[in-house]
């Protein structure tokens, strides 16, 4: 009888035991229940999408990792000398050797009258010389183009010219030889002399 | 009859003699002065001469290059040879911004920016570029040691150049550091060339 007694009572306490147990399974479950779940979502975050934002625009989880392919150069980086880039500066600077008669004749003034004037594009230029000769702010004549290795010996009017001696400019435009492109011009103080 | 046959040679010969300076025709300006005792003649000479050829080798374009990092601005000097007889004189009639590069700048006069305190926007804006004589170069002593800034209109004489003789111009600049890519500037240089 005593030992039926004692035997109840140690269930009894069993089970108390029992009951006192479970909010701490139930706690440990949920705490692994809540890992487990982070766990996933970062799993998530590194899976590829198909239209993957910016990194820096949304901010992740979790570090950013060094993609570790390729190479750099080794040292500073190098800035051009001063020689270098002269160098590279007068490789594309053109020259040309200009030959303008320092007068121009006419033997009238009237338009369309034709006069002396030489200019020469020597060969050894690589442009195009385009001449013209203005008074006063006026072209009163402008030449054909003058390639390398060709001159003009002569210009026409094409405005009426009244008979003196004047100081006139006469402008040498350039162009390339090939590209045709408008590189500069340089002017010349020359002599009009019309009958 | 040796006497008659002289007389008849001498005849044909003053004939003949008579018949060439006839037959010469007097040139223009031939006129026969008489008098006695000591002539004058007065001889008018003729001169015709031909204009002198002026020839310049010279650039047609310079390039310049600008250095932020390194705060430097290089350029080649402008190099003038005279090829003519005799001395010509050099002006730089205008050096102005041109258009065909990525930026336009507009000149300005170097006191008129705080150059190294530009921002981006100026630093693409403004730009105060000149042109100057390089002593030692080749000039006739008296040359101009001024230097042309571009935001100047009128122009400036450099100096004289002797016959195959070169003289140099030197470019010099005051511009910003902020620029936030490559870009390229376009100036004109125009040299007027005379005979002195």
């Amino acid at each position: 009888m005593t030992t039926e007694k004692t035997n109840g009572n140690r269930r009894r306490k069993e089970d108390e035991k029992r009951k006192r147990k479970w909010p701490y399974i139930l706690a440990i479950l949920l705490l692994l229940l809540l890992l487990l779940s982070l766990l996933l979502r970062s799993c998530g975050n590194q899976h590829p999408s198909p239209n993957p934002p910016p990194s820096s625009s949304v901010p992740s989880s979790s570090a950013p990792s060094l993609d570790d392919t390729g190479s750099a150069e080794p040292g500073s980086s190098s800035i051009p000398s001063r020689q270098e880039i002269l160098s590279r500066l007068q490789k594309q600077e053109v020259t040309v050797t200009d030959k303008v008669s320092a007068q121009a004749s006419f033997s009238s003034g009237a338009k369309d009258s034709t006069g002396t004037w030489e200019v020469e594009n020597p060969f050894s230029n690589t442009v195009i010389m385009q001449c013209e000769i203005t008074l006063n702010g006026e072209t009163i004549a402008k030449s054909a183009p003058i390639y390398p290795g060709q001159h003009i010996d002569g210009l026409t009017l094409s405005s009426q010219v009244a008979p003196g001696n004047y100081s006139v400019t006469a402008t040498i435009q350039y162009y390339g030889k090939d590209t045709k492109a408008y590189l500069g011009m340089a002017d010349y103080k020359i002599r009009l002399s019309v009958s | 009859m040796k006497s008659k046959l002289r007389k008849i040679l001498a005849g044909i010969i003053s004939f003949a003699v008579l018949g060439v300076s006839a037959a010469v025709p007097a040139f223009a300006a031939d006129k026969t002065d008489t008098g006695t005792g000591s002539i004058t003649g007065n001889v008018t000479i003729n001169g015709s001469i031909s204009p002198l050829t002026i020839s310049v080798t010279h650039p047609v374009n310079v390039a310049y290059a600008i250095s932020p990092d390194a705060e430097t601005f290089t350029a080649p000097d402008v190099k003038v040879t005279n090829n003519t007889k005799v001395a010509v004189i050099a002006t730089v009639e205008s050096l102005k911004a041109a258009s065909g590069g990525s930026l336009t700048f507009t000149d300005v006069d170097p006191s008129a920016k705080a150059w190294r305190s530009l921002n981006l926007a100026d630093s693409k804006k403004y730009i105060a570029l000149g042109v100057a004589a390089k002593g030692n170069s080749g000039w006739n002593s008296g040359y101009s040691t001024s230097t042309h800034w571009a935001v100047n209109d009128s122009p400036l004489q450099v100096g004289t150049l002797n016959p195959n003789t070169s003289g140099a111009l030197s470019m010099t600049a005051d511009y910003g550091l902020a620029f936030d890519g490559a870009y390229t500037a376009n100036h004109q240089l125009v040299l007027q060339f005379q005979l002195a």
